[in-house]
């Protein structure tokens, strides 16, 4: 079901954009570019949930109640369910399209390890996902135009973990690895909401988050395939992009710090 | 805000474990299978391993006193994974494979006796998954690079040749003079293994993965269109093509005669297996199967196995006439029988056991789990 529901159509899609374009780095680009403009109302509700989360939390309202029933967490629980109700902002709003973007990201790796077939056993599966109607399209999307499928691009073997190697060095450099973990970094930076409130956990939670993300996306980039790294620094450019197109990004916070980094800065030290 | 960042956390180790686990690094093929005649020796996964035909058990070796299984490597090395077919010289005491580790790409030769490393070869920097061929004391080794190699039995190389963009995944077939590699990018290369410029090359219609059968001076080859090609070995001109029901996968196997030419075909996830007249390609008759066929049939004096994607060892007399079956429901099989003096081993993936051995009447004889 997994695999007809969402692995199939995506790789079809990927390979369906190779046969036109004949390149599969840039493939997964654009493949990646579509599906950020397919998400985007989603990504674009995340967005203003978050806000209007921030500005709640910021409130006076919402810092009262927090103080007053500081010694009661039940009361306190029922207190900001009430707040949310009457501002109308449901506390999963920007949680519920992230979880929904979970199964495009995992979706999306499955079709190219599976376009890309390191192996006999999985070109296999690539051949039988292939969907019959796709040559109608376009010849070249025919089975024997598509085999094999040529995942080199630029430097690197998209099937492969990416290395550069440097005469004299023991090791390779993983270029692509760096650059999804600094993408990933000037992403969450750029785009965390700033905090007024000092003990905001949310601001915690932000500092926190610019770290994990860029360190986790790093060493998926470093162990797995090449084309994901592609696919996370065109999803990290895009993101930037969209947050940019809606006036969401904070450019002050790449240099000078954010005062949301500040304020977890200051509530760690309490 | 503490559920969120629960949830978020939540988030990130099922990412973590859905990425791991849906196709990571660590490729994995079917497993490579071989013999001298003495000894089975069966690629998968981590180690090499010497099976004895008699018993169905590692052949051992004394180590620091103790008897040890004799498989290379010796001990398991994470940086180590062996699927391709074993390379065998003619006196057994050399195995050549490359490894399927993803940024490890060394090609042993290995001394059969001891398990110990004869010469390594680190110049390819792609997984090797192509078996590789000994003929005239010549090694000859499909690379992952898309690379031919040829080196002699001490591990000097003695030339190279780009074949493709894409990987050589097929095993190189002689005739005993000459090589034929084919590849997935639709050609066939025919090379004397004493030079690295083609005696001819010739393009198909689509991917190869089985490597091509030859007798008599005829190549036999099928293509991922589910077209079998009878070529002429001296120049590659075409002697006649059929078309097949699906996608072919693997080898065609050929009566001693050379008179009956045998495939198995994948058509969906169904597949059917045919005998062909090896001099015109006519069908002689054809036979459904509910799993696909990858692996090329062995064909014996009086029958032919072939096994199916959904566990079945299926054999046939040359009517095509069932004479008996084995089943494995709970597996997939996608290498081919081998036929070790009276024994039929196959080699099911995923079972509690890597091999599995038949007498000539379907009486399982028995079953290789490596020693631990």
């Amino acid at each position: 079901m997994w695999d007809l529901l969402i692995v199939n159509p995506f790789t079809n899609a990927l390979l369906l954009i190779y046969a036109l374009v004949g390149n599969f780095g840039v493939s997964i680009i654009l493949f990646t570019i579509l599906v950020r403009l397919a998400t985007h109302p989603i990504m674009s509700r995340q967005i203003k949930s978050s806000a209007a989360m921030q500005e709640l939390m910021a409130s006076e309202e919402w810092k009262k109640i927090q103080e007053k029933y500081k010694n009661d967490k039940e009361k306190l629980a029922q207190e900001q369910m009430r707040i949310y109700q009457e501002k109308g902002i449901s506390p999963f709003g920007s949680c519920l399209p992230t979880l929904i973007q979970f199964p495009i990201l995992i979706g999306f790796y499955q079709s190219i390890v599976r376009a890309i077939s390191a192996t006999p056993m999985q070109l296999i599966a690539l051949v039988r996902s292939i969907y019959p109607g796709l040559e109608t399209v376009t010849a070249k999307a025919s089975l024997s135009a598509l085999i094999p499928i040529h995942s080199q691009f630029l430097w690197m073997d998209l099937g492969q973990p990416e290395r550069v190697i440097i005469p004299g060095l023991a090791f390779g450099i993983p270029i692509l690895a760096i650059i999804v973990g600094l993408t990933t970094f000037v992403q969450t930076k750029l785009t965390m909401v700033p905090s007024s409130s000092p003990n905001d956990q949310s601001a915690m939670m932000n500092q926190q988050m610019s770290l994990m993300m860029p360190l986790m996306l790093f060493y998926f980039a470093l162990n797995f395939a090449s084309g994901l790294a592609v696919y996370f620094i065109t999803s990290n450019l895009v993101g930037i992009a969209q947050y940019a197109a809606l006036g969401k990004v904070n450019w002050s916070n790449l240099f000078s710090g954010s005062k949301s980094s500040d304020a977890a800065k200051k509530s760690i030290k309490r | 805000m503490k559920f969120n960042r629960l949830i978020f956390f939540a988030l990130l180790v099922i990412l973590s474990f859905a990425l791991s686990a849906c196709g990571s690094a660590p490729a994995t093929n079917w497993p490579g299978l071989a013999t001298d005649g003495k000894t089975i020796y069966l690629a998968d996964g981590r180690h090499v391993y010497s099976v004895q035909p008699e018993t169905g058990t590692d052949l051992t070796i004394p180590v620091e006193g103790v008897n040890s299984p004799l498989r290379f490597p010796l001990q398991p090395d994470s940086k180590m994974s062996f699927y391709a077919v074993p390379a065998l010289s003619a006196d057994g005491t050399t195995l050549v494979i490359g490894n399927a580790a993803p940024g490890y790409h060394t090609l042993y030769a290995v001394d059969t006796v001891t398990g110990s490393i004869k010469w390594p070869f680190e110049g390819s920097n792609k997984p090797w998954l192509g078996g590789a061929l000994i003929v005239n004391q010549t090694v000859i080794a499909p690379g992952g690079d898309g690379k031919l190699y040829a080196f002699d039995l001490s591990g000097k190389k003695l030339w190279e040749q780009t074949l493709s963009e894409h990987a050589l995944w097929t095993m190189p077939v002689s005739d005993g003079t000459n090589v034929y590699v084919a590849t997935l990018n639709h050609e066939i290369f025919a090379f004397n293994p004493a030079s690295k410029e083609p005696l001819w090359k010739i393009e198909l219609d689509n991917g190869i993965i089985g490597h091509p059968a030859i007798l008599n001076g005829v190549l036999y080859v099928g293509t991922l269109s589910g077209n079998l090609y009878a070529l002429n070995a001296e120049n590659g001109s075409q002697i006649w093509k059929q078309t097949l029901e699906g996608n072919i996968w693997g080898t065609p196997g050929l009566d001693a005669d050379g008179k009956t030419l045998y495939i198995g075909t994948v058509f969906g996830i169904a597949g059917k297996f045919y005998a062909l007249e090896a001099q015109s390609g006519q069908i002689i008759w054809s036979k459904d199967e509910e799993g696909s066929i990858i692996a090329g049939p062995l064909v014996t004096a009086d029958q032919i196995i072939y096994v199916t994607e959904l566990g079945r060892v299926q054999s046939v007399d040359k009517n095509g006439a069932a004479r008996w079956l084995a089943d494995f429901p709970k597996n997939k099989i996608y290498t081919s029988p081998l036929l070790v003096g009276d024994l039929i081993v196959v080699a099911p993936m995923g079972s509690q056991f890597m091999l599995a051995a038949y007498d000539i009447n379907g009486a399982q004889k028995w079953t290789f789990t490596p020693a631990k």
